[in-house]
């Protein structure tokens, strides 16, 4: 599979909703050591929201300022969730459909 | 969350700039092959992909793209299975940049040219040494 494979998916609720296609995968440095460095895991796919917001870095990349711009970007990313790859319960990647049966979801910057 | 350092892939690791082991630029991460662990479930990075081929079939343009990235492994001279492909063991470090632990002229990247290189303007009489020899 490729990252650019999961990036095409929408993501769909137990019930059948469309939380919106996955905007970025939220990748953790903690598995076994090859190489150099740890393994890159998938811990946690964002998805919905604007993806505009995100590529500018004002969410996950950490830029603040200027305060208008920065609350205008914090509104429009305030409809992206985060949902844990572990509650991913079916990987249809050929067809571009992921579901999920998280019943907790975390809306808005998964790092704040 | 877990201890280990966080990364997004569309922020901080896709079209970052990847140098080679002696710090020369050599093309830009065009995308991450993935591969699910069967025991635990979890799902690893396990290449960069980089090239014109993967860049291609990234931006949706998936069976030209697919068909790029087999053309280059077939003209490429290369230590590696695939050029296009960087096992994950063979990455330094991802920070500003993605440092290799490989020379450049094993890479896809700049395949197109070093073929019309060696296979064209090499054979134009002449374009064996310097201009200014």
């Amino acid at each position: 599979m490729r990252m650019s494979d999961l990036m095409a998916c929408d993501v769909y609720a137990a019930d059948g909703r469309c939380l919106g296609r996955v905007r970025d995968v939220r990748l953790v440095m903690d598995g076994p050591v090859r190489g150099s460095l740890a393994a890159l895991r998938v811990d946690a796919l964002i998805v919905g929201g604007s993806a505009f917001a995100g590529r500018l870095g004002y969410l996950r990349g950490g830029v603040r300022g200027p305060i208008l711009l920065s609350a205008l970007m914090h509104r429009l990313e305030a409809r992206a969730i985060t949902i844990e790859a572990g509650d991913i319960t079916h990987w249809d990647v050929d067809e571009r459909r992921l579901i999920t049966a998280a019943r907790a979801i975390q809306r808005g910057d998964p790092d704040r | 969350m877990t201890d280990g350092r966080v990364l997004h892939a569309g922020l901080h690791v896709l079209d970052r700039q990847m140098r080679d082991r002696h710090g020369r630029l050599c093309g830009k991460v065009d995308d991450l092959e993935l591969e699910r662990n069967e025991e635990t479930g979890a799902m690893y990075v396990t290449a960069v992909l980089s090239g014109p081929g993967h860049l291609l079939y990234r931006t949706g343009r998936r069976r030209i793209g697919t068909w790029l990235a087999k053309l280059t492994s077939h003209i490429e001279r290369s230590s590696l299975e695939d050029p296009g492909r960087i096992p994950y063991d063979r990455i330094k470090s991802v920070g500003v940049t993605v440092d290799l632990a490989i020379e450049a002229n094993e890479l896809a990247t700049f395949a197109a040219e070093r073929w019309t290189r060696d296979h064209i303007v090499g054979h134009v009489p002449g374009s064996r040494h310097d201009a200014d020899e």
